[in-house]
């Protein structure tokens, strides 16, 4: 059984309905969409999906609040630094990485401290 | 916040000549081959600039980033620009290291085995071509990430769970599962899990493994075998062939999960813990990769050892002790998982507590008690195939991101852990360097991981550490241990643990399938 990629806003109906109705050995190259590489909706989504998990758990060091420099921040995620991987152009394109690196230069440190 | 302006130049229309060539490749040959490259993918595909070529160049392992720079790197988005491609380096005998989220860390990051190697980044073929809600099964491209692939099933609410390596948020299925990586739910062999694959092999020809050469087949994603020799290992920690699709089994979301947690307060007490629990595990009472992480390991997700530790070299026994009484850390601390109805879990907690009480050590900790607190969090995150990069922790404890997994395969018997962790704590010890480690629970089998951290900006560490992991390997070796997995640095004297015969096996295939040797060079000690 072979489900599409549905909208964002699918529901299970939506889902099972497309799974029962679609063809069951269709060829695997039947057309799912495929996304570009390093290219995400919002430096925001960015931020919280990779960034975050380090930057805002103690694991890596806090940015937010820092004015670093956003070239300074894109220098980094290129090269990685330590144990912070380097981040390839596949992973987060020329544009989404200016994008978050604006973010976190802009960004200030939230009232209640951010938390292990 | 939109997006001004790229941060980077924009990629020139001909790639530069790159600045490292393949072994017994020569500049002109290289040359011509970039040439073509770039008539099939267009330049901006075909990447020898410095920046570009940085992010593959980083890497954990103890030795010279130079000794795996590559040449160059190329982004193919469909099976026949591979093929194309393999034409390509063929002709000219370019070896080319293929990676599909190329997240490999500690094992060689993405990096080529050896310099000049021109890397094939896959992570560009990221479409999820299949989830079957009804069989449980997907069909994925290389490119596709855990993160991609949960966000597709929950925005579809599709209730299936995925099972991942620690670093879950940015690693991927298919790279992962072929370099036969581990998680931590019942589905955590994820080679046991991976059900039919696509192959393009040197000559491009494209293999279907198991029943997916059957025109028509519906069965391609849910019977592992298929007719005559079973391939799809050939193509695992290999470079027999490209994978550019992977079907893999999906488990089923529980109605109850219950994660938990067992202290153990002594370094000994892993004797008892393998014996107390792998009948739990045989039995699938405990059904999920469970992990015996030792202290060290825990600390790590919560600080660096300056907290307690500013000297250097190995910590000293006296601190570890004040952090496990300060901190609340046992000396070994079990993670496991229950999965079901709630009659079935409550069953299963009762033969676990009984278990426990009957050992007359350990100290269960239950979700209510750890919830909201790291290691836990992280942990009972893992055990559901859940997103996190926590355990990067790991590399604040001594600093200076150096880190080498050593992972021993340990037979599940008590005696056996004893006498590994003495042999890696000793060696570790005689560098200065610290025994990092956990126990991941196969079905029989754990996977002995062994994170040796060290600093990598201190060239004298750097070199203390690379000389260690080949100790570790030799003296395990004398004593018929060996590793699951290996970092491009050792692949050589690994390979040669599983003895002559399987070197030569392993070459035979390698001259049958890839005559030239232009795929992926060394990989596992393989070469023409
Ligand atoms: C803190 C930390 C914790 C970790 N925990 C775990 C863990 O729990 N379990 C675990 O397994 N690993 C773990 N790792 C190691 C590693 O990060 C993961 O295994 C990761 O999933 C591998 O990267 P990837 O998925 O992007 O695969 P890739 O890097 O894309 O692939 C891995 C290798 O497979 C081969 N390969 C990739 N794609 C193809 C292809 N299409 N055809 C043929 N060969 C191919 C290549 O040799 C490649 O180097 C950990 C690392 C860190 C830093």
């Amino acid at each position: 059984m072979k489900l599409r990629i549905l909208p964002v806003a699918a529901n299970v109906g939506a889902a099972i309905l497309a799974a029962l109705t679609l063809p069951a050995s269709a060829a695997p190259e039947a057309p799912a969409l495929r996304a570009p590489a390093g290219k995400w909706p919002t430096p925001q989504v960015l931020w919280e999906k990779t960034c975050a998990r380090c930057h805002t758990t103690g694991v890596g060091p806090e940015l937010r609040g820092r004015a670093l420099p956003p070239e300074y921040v894109a220098s980094v995620v290129r090269n990685g630094m330590m144990a912070m991987p380097a981040f390839p152009h596949t992973s987060i394109d020329d544009a989404s990485l200016d994008g978050v690196a604006r973010l976190v230069s802009t960004s200030k440190l939230p009232k209640p401290a951010a938390k292990r | 916040m939109p997006a001004k302006k790229p941060a980077a130049a924009p990629v020139p229309a001909t790639p530069e000549d790159p600045a490292v060539l393949p072994a017994g490749v020569s500049a002109a040959d290289m040359h011509a081959a970039i040439a073509e490259f770039v008539a099939i993918l267009g330049p901006q595909n075909v990447l020898t600039d410095a920046d570009h070529i940085a992010p593959y160049t980083k890497v954990m392992i103890a030795e010279s980033e130079d000794l795996h720079r590559p040449s160059a790197v190329v982004y193919a988005r469909e099976v026949s620009e591979i093929q194309q491609i393999l034409k390509v380096c063929n002709k000219y005998k370019v070896p080319v290291w293929t990676i599909s989220t190329g997240r490999n860390f500690g094992y060689g990051s993405a990096a080529p085995q050896s310099a000049g190697q021109v890397v094939l980044d896959l992570r560009h073929m990221n479409r999820i071509l299949e989830v079957d809600p009804v069989l449980c099964t997907a069909l994925v491209e290389p490119g596709v990430t855990y993160q991609q692939l949960k966000d597709y099933l929950e925005e579809n609410d599709i209730p299936l769970w995925l099972s991942c390596p620690a670093p879950s948020a940015i690693a991927g299925p298919l790279g992962n599962t072929v370099d036969r990586g581990v998680g931590y739910t019942p589905y955590g062999e994820h080679f046991m899990m991976q059900c039919g694959m696509e192959v393009v092999l040197a000559n491009g020809d494209v293999l279907r493994t198991g029943m997916g050469g059957v025109e028509g087949t519906s069965a391609w994603q849910v019977f592992k075998w298929g007719y005559g020799p079973y391939l799809d290992g050939i193509f695992t920690q290999s470079n027999y062939g490209i994978v550019t699709k992977m079907g893999m089994w999906l488990m089923p979301k529980p109605p109850v999960y219950k994660p938990f947690c067992i202290r153990y307060d002594n370094d000994e007490d892993i004797h008892d813990i393998v014996e107390t629990l792998r009948p739990l595990r045989i039995a699938n009472v405990i059904p999920n990769a469970m992990v015996f992480a030792n202290v060290m390991w825990e600390a790590a997700a919560l600080m660096p050892r300056s907290k307690y530790y500013d000297g250097t070299g190995v910590t000293p026994d006296s601190v570890l002790e004040e952090i496990k009484a300060k901190e609340g850390l046992g000396a070994w601390n079990v993670y496991a998982a229950l999965y079901g109805t709630k009659e079935q879990v409550e069953v299963n907690w009762q033969i676990i507590a009984g278990a426990v009480k009957a050992s007359g050590k350990g100290r269960l900790i239950t979700e209510e008690e750890a919830g909201g607190t790291q290691p836990f969090d992280y942990r009972a995150k893992l055990m559901r195939g859940d997103m996190t990069l926590q355990e990067f922790g790991l590399y604040r404890w001594r600093g200076g991101g150096g880190s080498m997994w050593f992972a021993p395969v340990t037979a599940a018997k008590g005696s056996e852990t004893v006498q590994q962790t003495r042999l890696a704590k000793e060696i570790l010890g005689e560098y200065g360097l610290d025994y990092v480690a956990e126990y991941i629970v196969g079905m029989r089998d754990m996977h002995h991981v062994i994170d040796v951290l060290y600093d990598r900006s201190d060239p004298d560490e750097m070199a203390r550490a690379h000389e260690c992991f080949g100790k570790l390997l030799s003296e395990f070796g004398k004593r018929g241990y060996a590793v699951y997995r290996v970092n491009t640095a050792f692949m050589d004297q690994a390979a040669d643990l599983f003895g002559p015969v399987k070197r030569k096996v392993d070459q035979t295939l390698k001259r049958a399938l890839d005559p030239n040797g232009i795929l992926a060079p060394g990989k596992s000690g393989i070469r023409i």
